[in-house]
């Protein structure tokens, strides 16, 4: 009885994180309507601490595995790991949302911290779900709270337009996603993950009707993490939003959803191998090109990164491709990398601003256009150098930290034996380098001509800093990374 | 070894200090800061030649493994390490190096007109990875040295070089990088299969690790990155661009180290690790290599521009080094290497000497110079050794290599050692011609006429370069006894295995 009682008891503390978060970003509610607008980045600290405190529970909580809610739910040194990555990069996010307000005092909106908490406590349901429900659950909390967070400046029209852009395709994401679901529900009779492989396992032959479950169920989550053909609206809501709001949306959910497609491969459909291995395969080779050749046209800095997102969501899907132990790792190591380099170029596009508009009192605009960055080697050039290590470090050379993340995908695909798609996945490595020299060429071999506006913003600058540091020396205790990535995926297999 | 110190980390770290420290203390670009870091960049990489010399000094010959080594593990899940050593081969291509630096930073005094910081610390920055690439004996450790040297030579060709630096740059940075991405799928395919990039362990697993057709493939992939790198016809087009573009300090040590480096790719990895595909593909690489020699020398012809002359001629001076290797004799190879050391300097010193006529008369077309020699005497006499050092007359250093690559060739076959030796003439040809009209003739113009001979600083430069060319030309010995018991070893080896 009492042994009863402390498992209980033990179990809810295993959710301890999220039921914190969501009571903090109530109270924070609360808080924020009873101040004006004017003190959004105290509100936006005090989410920050209330995610600090959300971070120390997660790990402090990690001491076993436990499956709370009758195995709708899971909490294992893999969620653990992934959660702790998930609330690091929000707040991350949060931190560089504070370093925008400072130069656009107009655009600040107390809602925005609010609403990035509650997504995170979406994002954190969905990395322990173990069931479609849970699953469902999760992924509405995010993305509804994305929706609102790429809307919020509305009285801008781009804005706007990403906003309903983003809301009208993620809701027929979702809506796909509930269609799968339910065929796979008609043919297993569970929604839990394990059960479903139980239960099509004693089935014997697989059935058409769960084939197209499964389909739709990997389409809908393509598109949260935007891999081809389901990509349309990445680069137009990259653009349109806020900055604050794309960099959050192109990191964190980034993470949730590689994870939850993991997920729901391995454990739901790990006897399908067969069947989505050739799906997956075609998605990544497609990401792979498109976002290579997609990027090499485009003028505006955001639809580059979202291209160039595109190329490095090819690269993980060929880690989920091999479906083993190295590849696992090697996308949860391309995820880290990859978040630190989305961070440290947006830093980089909201340190660089016009100094033009700020005589008139206007909002002081980040540049967005990639010629404006001419000469900057010259006026800006410690920013300059950093970008540059940014941009050779997503272009994979090394010893820059993505040369890692790609050493370990390719370590992968050449393990499994995927050998005519890792010479495509290099070549699209190739392409892509040609853009992020179009970058380097244009901050260093070009003249300069714009006057920037040099005023520091500092949380910006620091985590600027922090990226580039870490892209430049990571290489040195590359291990430390390598090791904790192995341990959180032994568990699994 | 009797010296525990770690020499090799000293050697590749010191530029890299040297560049640190010059980011770090130095603030502007005012005259001031300019001298201060050149006499920093001077020393520097003074020091480093020193300090490489000491390192010949304890190099034991008799010995033909690696030496000076240095092993630290690095990524344990691949067993991937930091390990360092060196063999005669990479201590002469390390010695050049660092001999050739100091030089460089000499030629960019008043040819670098900006941005002498940034300058300064991309070519120490540069010493660093390319010392690092010759003395790694870890597979993955040399693809990083190999590949990050890319960076400080992009910038140093689209910031510092001519008209068309960037289309140059670009092409040099694309064409390197898509050579060496095929490169790095080699060695993660080796490393899955072997389990380690341990060169030494490498040497002993690798040739009976893959199936044959696997190995050939993995053989075109590492051809892919050399190839490139040498450069071998048909994927030479980046070089002219670069070297034309690139200042002259640039083309210097590209023409001098950046392409050995493809050469000593083909003797390091290609041959120990795939010695049956190297043995498979070799009429591949004869046919490339003659055609690389005869092709360009015809190219060079019709060159008006003297930088884009001495490029295509390197093409076909290369051509002799992968024609030289992949003969499997010992007369091939150690000629090969020879053509490397005496090509370095021979092409180093030219491109310095069109950098002098550079800096005073603002062009390199040759139907606007002529009659340098009786207005300036001493360079015309320093270029004439130079120019004869490159035709291979004998009694200088070009002479020895191309003449035991072409005994070697003829042991593989007469025909390829006669259609090889129309490159000595054609190269005879194209730059005695280009004397004849740089050095003789009537002064054309008054801005000629006006020309001062060589300074001293120049004069520093080039003498120890003329010296050494007729040095290495009368006496070869010095360098073939450094080399030729490493390279017996790797003919050794991989005869045995291709048995």
């Amino acid at each position: 009885m009492i042994n009863n009682l402390l498992n209980i008891g033990l179990l809810q503390y295993s959710v301890i994180t999220e039921a914190f978060l969501a009571l903090a970003s109530l109270v924070l509610i609360v808080i924020g309507v009873r101040r004006s607008d004017k003190e959004t980045s105290r509100i936006a600290l005090l989410a920050i601490f209330a995610l600090i405190i959300g971070l120390i529970l997660t790990v402090g909580v990690n001491s076993g595995i436990y499956n709370p809610f009758e195995d709708y739910y899971r909490v294992d040194l893999f969620t653990t790991v992934i959660k702790s990555l998930v609330i690091i990069t929000a707040v991350i996010s949060l931190i560089l949302y504070v370093g925008h307000l400072d130069y656009n005092p107009n655009n600040s909106r107390f809602e925005y911290p609010i609403i990035m908490v509650l997504s995170v406590v979406g994002m954190l349901i969905l990395v322990s779900a173990k069931d479609f429900l849970s699953l469902y659950m999760g992924l509405e909390l995010q993305s509804l709270a994305i929706y609102v967070l790429a809307a919020i400046n509305k009285k801008n029209l781009k804005s706007t337009e990403a906003g309903f852009k983003y809301f009208v395709l993620g809701a027929l994401g979702s809506a796909i996603l509930l269609y799968g679901v339910s065929l796979i529900y008609g043919f297993s009779g569970t929604l839990n993950f394990l059960e479903i492989q139980e239960s099509l396992r004693s089935v014997g032959q697989p059935h058409l009707g769960v084939i197209i479950g499964l389909v739709l169920v990997v389409i809908a989550l393509c598109f949260k993490i935007s891999a081809v053909p389901f990509h349309m609206w990445t680069p137009d809501v990259y653009e349109g939003a806020p900055t604050p709001v794309t960099l959050f949306m192109a990191t964190t959910p980034k993470i949730v959803g590689f994870v939850v497609l993991f997920r729901v491969l391995s454990e739901a459909f790990a006897d399908y191998y067969n069947d989505w291995q050739n799906m997956i395969l075609f998605l990544a080779v497609a990401s792979l090109l498109v976002g290579a050749l997609g990027a090499v046209r485009q003028q505006n800095f955001k639809r580059l990164l979202a291209y160039s997102s595109i190329n490095h969501v090819g690269f993980m899907l060929l880690g989920i491709l091999t479906f083993d132990k190295i590849g696992i790792q090697a996308v949860l190591l391309y995820l880290v990398l990859y978040v630190t380099l989305v961070f440290g170029a947006f830093a980089f596009l909201m340190l660089v601003k016009q100094s033009h508009h700020s005589a008139d009192g206007a909002d002081k605009k980040p540049l967005e256009d990639i010629s404006a960055y001419s000469g900057l080697s010259e006026t800006m050039p410690l920013t300059a150098l950093g970008m540059v290590i940014l941009l050779f470090s997503m272009s994979g050379i090394p010893p820059f930290a993505g040369f890692f993340a790609k050493l370990y995908i390719f370590k992968a695909t050449l393990t499994s034996e995927y050998y005519v798609t890792s010479v495509l996945a290099a070549i699209s490595a190739v392409i892509a380098a040609y853009y992020y020299l179009k970058i380097v060429k244009i901050m260093f071999f070009d003249k300069p001509i714009e006057n920037y506006d040099k005023t520091p913003t500092l949380p910006t600058r620091i985590i600027f800093t922090l990226m580039v540091i870490f892209n430049l020396l990571f290489f040195i205790k590359a291990e430390f990374l390598f090791d904790i990535t192995r341990y959180s995926v032994d568990l699994l297999f | 070894m009797i010296i525990d110190y770690p020499f090799l980390t000293t050697l590749i770290l010191l530029p890299a200090l040297g560049a640190l420290f010059i980011f770090l203390f130095v603030r502007d670009n005012s005259k001031f800061s300019i001298q201060n870091m050149t006499v920093m960049a001077f020393w520097t990489t003074i020091i480093n030649f020193l300090v490489s010399l000491v390192v010949l000094y304890g190099f034991d010959f008799s010995d033909t493994g690696f030496q000076f080594v240095e092993n630290h593990i690095w990524i344990s899940q691949f067993d991937i390490g930091y390990r360092v050593g060196i063999d005669g081969i990479s201590l002469l291509m390390i010695v050049l190096t660092t001999a050739l630096m100091p030089v460089c930073i000499l030629c960019s005094q008043g040819a670098i007109k900006s941005r002498h910081k940034e300058y300064f610390i991309c070519f120490l920055l540069l010493e660093s990875f390319i010392i690092g690439t010759f003395a790694s004996t870890d597979l993955l450790l040399f693809y990083l040295f190999f590949e990050v040297m890319l960076i400080p030579m992009f910038l140093i060709i689209g910031i510092w070089g001519g008209k068309d630096r960037v289309y140059a740059a670009y092409k040099f940075f694309l064409y390197t990088l898509f050579g060496s991405i095929l490169f790095l799928l080699a060695i993660i395919t080796i490393i899955v299969g072997a389990k380690t990039t341990n060169l030494v362990e490498l040497y002993d697993i690798v040739p009976s690790l893959f199936s044959e057709e696997v190995a050939r493939y993995l053989w075109l992939a590492l051809f892919a990155a050399f190839a490139v790198k040498v450069p071998m016809w048909p994927f030479h087009t980046w070089l002219p661009d670069a070297h034309v573009q690139a200042p002259t300090s640039g083309s210097v040590i590209l023409a001098a180290v950046l392409l050995k480096m493809g050469a000593y790719g083909f003797i390091r990895f290609s041959l120990p690790l795939f010695p049956e595909a190297s043995y498979y593909f070799k009429d591949l690489v004869y046919v490339l290599s003659l055609i690389a020699i005869i092709y360009t020398s015809i190219v060079a012809f019709i060159q008006t521009d003297i930088k884009k002359l001495v490029a295509y001629s390197s093409i076909a001076h290369m051509g002799y080094v992968t024609l030289g290797i992949f003969t499997f004799n010992e007369q091939g190879m150690v000629g090969a290497v020879y053509q490397m050391l005496s090509h370095g300097i021979i092409s180093g010193a030219l491109f310095i000497s069109i950098g002098v006529i550079y800096n005073r008369m603002h062009t390199r077309d040759i139907n606007e110079l002529g009659g340098l020699a009786s207005v300036m005497p001493r360079y015309a006499a320093l270029f004439i050794i130079f120019t004869m050092g490159s035709v291979a007359l004998p009694a200088t250093s070009g002479f020895v290599g191309e003449f035991l690559v072409l005994l070697a060739a003829y042991k593989v076959s007469p025909a390829i050692m006669i259609f090889a030796s129309f490159g000595v003439i054609f190269g005879a040809a194209y730059m005695l011609w280009l004397a004849k009209r740089l050095i003789m003739g009537e002064v054309l113009n008054d801005k000629i006429a006006a020309l001062k001979d060589v300074t001293n600083r120049e004069l520093i430069m080039l003498v120890p370069l003329a010296a050494l060319t007729i040095i290495l030309g009368v006496y070869p010995a010095v360098v073939i006894d450094m080399v030729e018991l490493n390279l017996l070893d790797i003919l050794k080896n991989t005869e045995l295995l291709i048995k």
